[in-house]
């Protein structure tokens, strides 16, 4: 069926195993939720011995299913101290399947810190450890670039910046992205980048199979139906989505001048320079839209940014990397966030956790707000490692209580993404009581009919945390912004390809498990309902567009 | 007859179906541009698990808005 290859960074050993089989109906967040409650102490230290960290693909990739082939990253996180789930696109989930491989875990510890190594997946599908001590301090899109030269240009790559290395709570694990093969696609959230840094992994290169695997299919002729269905319906619902068509920086039209988007660190106050980011302006900017970060994307809401030589710049440029290191700043112009977009990709930094620590710094008179040349000061003493680099390294939480602000944008210790819960009380009950910290993609309510009552808001909330749990374990949100409305398609798909009979309400089950064991997680490591907290400044400053404050109770938010 | 109100609008059907191909035949209709929704009926939600399941009753109200999907 799948494999599993199993690293243990203490003494080297490398087991390629069957996969479990009570893991046959999990992929991605639900595997991960899964195997975290299975194998790691939720009291462990994140960075120690007893930590694991898992990758694995999602529960369709490989199928041929448009936008499946998303991977999931999981461990404890560093940041929140919770259960933590990243995932991303790029070439990886798809290089995995090519190999037959449902997840890698990487186990323990090297005794030795300055042992970095390389694992190799190469194309006989044999695994290898290769010494990467050459590479420490070296960014992503060198170590990338490395790669290719050694192993060939078509490689997919995982990897670590300096960042990851350095352990910093705001770290990120980038993946190459179809196409350009750069490392623009980041597995952003939770600091898992210094998970992998702690075991001493520098990357992760996988080479392309001799023999693609391929799907043991139960029944072919109803899977090939199914899937042909499945994507034609994203097809047509991609020829009307903005998110296709311009990518997710048209949120900006909505968001801006709703006063939703966080500015001034989430003062939230309108500047008329928020219509230099809108759609019309992102097409003038923007190099190629409608880039499929994975191969057989159908909605395609990437992007390519060349610099003014025309050289490639970044990728994946999205709405939440420039709410955060945008106007949350007060910086509103493309170039600029562009430019801090491509330094955390290399660095390998969460651009919402780095966006959000700079709106803390200048809250706290380190920098003036909107100055750009002096906010690329503080990405260089990151990228430097300096003492004050090494503190904006661990993000926005600690950076604000180092600086005794009082006003700090997170939840659980995880930076806010770009929606101030007062614009969209929802989201906002999501921050405060998802398993995953402040994240929006744990379940987002926003919309322009979006209620404004309190207990629609909770019922929309639960509801979306729960879509995006069976997203998170099956494929791209972005598709399941289409496939949730044909969930018995996708128990049908699921059927042909397993030989099982789940109905469409079996992935409510997913949902709730999967939800359930994380909180589980949560609780053994030390998570308490009155953790659940939107902070104060939400509650007694009223958003300046609406003149709303966060209002659900925190009795409520502790249910 | 069936008699609904889908989105402020009236429409009348010989029997009754699933909220699930009722969305399917006002999206061919266009009266929605998709077929995933955030969907109420007399004011309660419906989650797109039970779509499946769940069918039209004469009287029903029904709104619909578009799922909503972060950047």
């Amino acid at each position: 069926m799948f494999k599993a290859i199993r690293i243990d960074r203490n003494n080297n050993k490398i087991e390629i195993e069957e996969s479990n089989l009570q893991y046959k109906s999990l992929g991605g967040r639900s595997l991960i939720a899964q195997f975290l409650n299975d194998e790691v102490i939720p009291a462990c230290d994140p960075l120690g011995a007893a930590s694991k960290i898992i990758f694995c693909t999602s529960l369709f990739a490989g199928s041929g299913l448009a936008c499946a082939n998303r991977l999931s990253v999981g461990a404890k996180s560093p940041l929140t101290g919770g259960i933590k789930e990243s995932n991303v696109g790029g070439t990886a989930a798809a290089a995995f399947a090519s190999h037959g491989i449902r997840s890698l875990i990487i186990e323990d510890i090297p005794e030795n810190k300055e042992d970095f190594v390389t694992i190799l997946i190469k194309s006989d599908g044999s695994v290898y450890l290769e010494d990467a001590t050459n590479f420490i301090g070296i960014n992503n899109y060198e170590y990338v670039e490395n790669m290719q030269k050694i192993y060939g240009d078509n490689v997919s790559v995982i990897s670590i910046g300096v960042a990851g290395e350095r352990l910093y709570k705001n770290s990120s694990i980038q993946v190459t992205e179809f196409g350009t093969n750069y490392p623009c696609r980041a597995a952003g959230r939770g600091g898992l980048g210094s998970v992998l840094g702690s075991k001493g992994v520098k990357g992760i290169v996988i080479q392309k199979p001799d023999k693609k695997n391929s799907l043991d299919i139960s029944d072919k002729e109803k899977f090939l139906i199914q899937r042909k269905e499945l994507n034609q319906l994203l097809i047509e619902s991609s020829e009307s989505n903005p998110f296709s068509n311009v990518g997710t920086a048209s949120t900006i039209d909505f968001v801006g001048p709703a006063g939703i988007i966080p500015t001034h660190n989430f003062t939230g106050t309108i500047s008329k320079e928020i219509e230099n980011l809108k759609s019309d302006k992102f097409m003038a900017f923007v190099s190629k839209n409608k880039q499929p970060c994975q191969a057989g994307c159908l909605v395609k809401c990437s992007n390519i940014i060349n610099d003014k030589n025309g050289n490639f710049l970044t990728g994946g440029f999205e709405y939440e990397t420039i709410a955060l290191c945008g106007p949350n700043c007060d910086i509103y112009d493309y170039e600029s966030i562009a430019y801090m977009d491509r330094m955390c990709d290399d660095l390998g930094l969460d651009t919402i956790e780095t966006g959000a620590t700079m709106g803390v710094c200048m809250e706290a008179g380190i920098i003036p707000w909107g100055d750009v040349n002096a906010t690329m000061k503080l990405y260089q003493h990151i990228a430097d490692g300096t003492e004050l680099g090494n503190l904006l390294g661990q993000g926005a939480d600690r950076v604000g209580k180092h600086y005794c602000v009082e006003r700090i944008p997170t939840c659980k210790g995880q930076a806010m993404p770009g929606y101030d819960p007062r614009g969209t009380i929802g989201t906002g009950y999501t921050y405060a009581t998802t398993p995953m910290g402040a994240d929006h993609t744990a379940g987002i309510t926003l919309g322009e009919e979006e209620s404004n009552n309190v207990e629609d808001a909770i019922e929309h909330s639960k509801m979306m945390q729960e879509i995006f749990a069976v997203a998170d374990s099956t494929m791209c949100m972005m598709a399941m912004a289409t496939f949730a409305g044909h969930l018995d398609k996708l128990a049908s798909l699921y059927n042909a390809i397993y030989g099982d009979t789940i109905l469409p309400q079996d992935f409510l089950e997913l949902a709730k498990k999967t939800i359930h064991l994380e909180n589980e997680f949560n609780r053994k490591a030390g998570w308490k309902p009155t953790d659940n907290i939107i902070p104060d400044f939400f509650r007694n400053e009223p958003l300046p567009s609406t003149g709303r404050t966060f209002d659900i109770s925190q009795q409520l938010l502790e249910k | 007859m069936i008699s609904i109100n889908f989105n402020g609008l009236n429409f009348m059907f010989n029997q009754s179906m699933t909220i699930s191909n009722l969305i399917s035949l006002m999206k061919i209709n266009g009266f929605v541009e998709n077929s995933s929704h955030l969907i109420k009926v007399n004011g309660k939600l419906i989650t797109p698990f039970s779509i499946h399941q769940t069918t039209i009753s004469d009287g029903d109200v029904i709104t619909t808005k578009p799922l909503p999907v972060g950047g």
